[in-house]
This record gives structure tokens, C-alpha cells and sequence, in this order.
């Protein structure tokens, strides 16, 4: 069972990664977390993501959440944006899109064509 | 919304828009009274005696991006659907917000609880205090992030390690309280 007292060590742990950390050339990864975005899922989206760049131990990458981003029926909606300003908004995210989200966007550097709400307006 | 750890977590980000530090979450499940109540109260901005009367109309809203505001219409749906027990909002101007909602533990329309641990785990990467409070028949279970918070110092639970911890130490707490 976890206690107060493994917080303890685990902060020690994290106060010394923390220090190593360089957020410069970062990603900053968008959810939108209004109704519309709940309703649709988005909150295992974003947990899935977070869980993600933790797995990758990817420092250079944040993961922050926002209200409505106005398109409502494409929810789950994620943009990413990168140190640039670049921004990419994907749109009707499912959790198991996390990964790909991840490995191509942000190690690669590739566009995920079929997640582009562009695709998507009519 | 498929369950009630997500009206908790809409409902909790009015408060985070409203500017709130601190959110309060109670859930009181009682078996044996057939009753469930959900109660959010926080300390942002507050609402006057007119926007109280409005926030359950869902076309009214105070955000730019659409004309529409689903959350405490949807809440106040959920509590009429399931036994019509109780749901109340009190609010001051510069006193934050209260919203309560009772429900009829067996109700068809009730949905499951849902995943808890990961709505607080979620609110508190928006650098905000959580108390929260769970009963469940007479077994009760409390957290509060600040005491966490100054044995954390400048670490933040958005950090891997400690979001684990805390899911860990949430998801202990909360299946004790049911046994």
C-alpha cells in the first residue's frame, strides 16, 4: 500500500529529474476539456497522452488542457503546437491514438493525415 | 457524460474558470438512506443573484467560443432523472460557488461512478488545492493537496512519479472505504 512515506523518496527521485530538465525546442500539447470535450472522452485522452510522454520520458513536452475550442462535435480535439508556433489540430481523438500521437508527431516530426480536423470540416 | 467522475470534473472546471485555489469535493454514497450526493464548492469568483437563475437555462453561457453551456444544465438533469432529490447552487459575488446535487442511489438512471482518481488526478495539474471527502455508508476517507504540497515543495503532481503516487495512494483509500 502507498503511504505518505513513499512520497517521501519519490520526491527526492523527481526533484533530482527535475533538475535535469530542459524544456527548450519543447512541444505543448492542447486538450480541450470543456463539456463538449468531457462528454466526448477527451479526459482518457488526456490521461492516456500524459501517461505517454511519461513512458517516453519526454521532457521537452507538455501536456495542458484548456476549455472549448469551438468545435464541439469534432471532440476529442487535440492541438499540438511546437516551439515554432506551428500548430496542428487533431480532431475526434480516441486514447489508443496517444502513442502514434507521440512516436510520429513529436519523435518524428510527422503529420498524422487521418486525425486533421481538416478532413473533417465540411 | 457515461459517468459521474465526469460531471465531477466539468462542474470543477467552473470553478477553475471562475478563478478558484481550492476546490471542495464531497461525495456521500449511503446505501442504506438510497441516496448519493455530489457537492462541489469553491472559492473563485461567485456568480450574482442573476446568473444563478440562469446557469441552468444551457443557452446561457459567459464563454466567447459558443453559445451554449451544457455542464450545470446536464448535472441538473442527472438529479431530476434520478429521484429529483435535490440540486442547489448558492453563490456571492467574491465568494465562490456551491453546487449540490442528491440522487437516488438506486435509480436506472444513476450512472456508475466512474474513474474518481483520474478527475482529481487531472484538476490538480491545473495548479489548484483539492479537499476532498468521500463517505461511503459510515466509512469516510479525506485528502487534502495542501498538506501534500509542502512535503512536494516545488515538485508538481503534474511530474510522472508523483501523479503515480497519488493515483496509487487515491484509488487504496477509496477501495478501503468500500470493504
Amino acid at each position: 500500500m502507498k503511504s505518505l512515506e513513499d512520497l517521501k523518496k519519490i520526491r527526492d527521485e523527481a526533484a533530482r529529474k527535475l533538475q535535469m530538465r530542459d524544456s527548450k525546442d519543447g512541444f505543448r500539447i492542447v486538450v480541450g476539456m470543456a463539456t463538449c470535450g468531457i462528454a466526448a472522452g477527451a479526459r482518457e485522452v488526456l490521461m492516456s497522452l500524459v501517461e505517454t510522454v511519461g513512458l517516453y520520458e519526454l521532457d521537452n513536452v507538455s501536456v495542458v488542457q484548456v476549455g472549448c475550442i469551438g468545435e464541439c462535435a469534432l471532440e476529442p480535439i487535440v492541438e499540438i503546437f511546437d516551439s515554432q508556433g506551428n500548430r496542428t489540430t487533431y480532431c475526434k481523438v480516441h486514447p489508443v491514438d496517444a502513442d502514434e500521437i507521440i512516436r510520429e508527431h513529436i519523435l518524428k516530426n510527422k503529420v498524422i493525415d487521418r486525425l486533421l480536423i481538416q478532413n473533417y470540416r465540411k | 457524460m457515461t459517468d459521474l467522475s465526469l460531471y465531477i470534473l466539468d462542474l470543477s472546471f467552473n470553478s477553475i474558470e471562475a478563478g478558484s485555489t481550492c476546490i471542495e469535493i464531497s461525495i456521500d454514497e449511503n446505501v442504506y438512506k438510497n441516496l448519493l450526493s455530489i457537492a462541489i464548492k469553491d472559492n473563485g469568483k461567485g456568480m450574482s443573484q442573476d446568473e444563478i437563475s440562469q446557469v441552468t437555462n444551457p443557452f446561457y453561457t459567459t464563454r466567447l467560443s459558443r453559445n451554449v453551456g451544457l455542464g450545470i444544465p446536464l448535472f441538473k438533469q442527472l438529479c431530476d432523472l434520478c429521484g429529483g432529490n435535490e440540486f442547489l447552487i448558492t453563490s456571492n459575488p467574491n465568494e465562490g460557488t456551491f453546487i449540490k446535487g442528491t440522487m437516488n442511489y438506486d435509480s436506472i438512471d444513476l450512472p456508475p461512478l466512474g474513474d474518481i482518481v483520474k478527475t482529481i488526478s487531472i484538476l490538480l495539474m491545473n495548479d489548484v488545492d483539492i479537499n476532498y471527502r468521500h463517505t461511503y455508508n459510515n466509512n469516510e476517507f479525506i485528502f487534502s493537496t495542501i498538506k501534500i504540497k509542502e512535503e512536494l515543495g516545488p515538485i508538481s503532481f503534474s511530474q510522472n512519479e508523483i501523479r503515480k503516487w497519488l493515483e496509487d495512494y487515491l484509488n487504496n483509500n477509496l477501495n478501503n472505504i468500500r470493504r
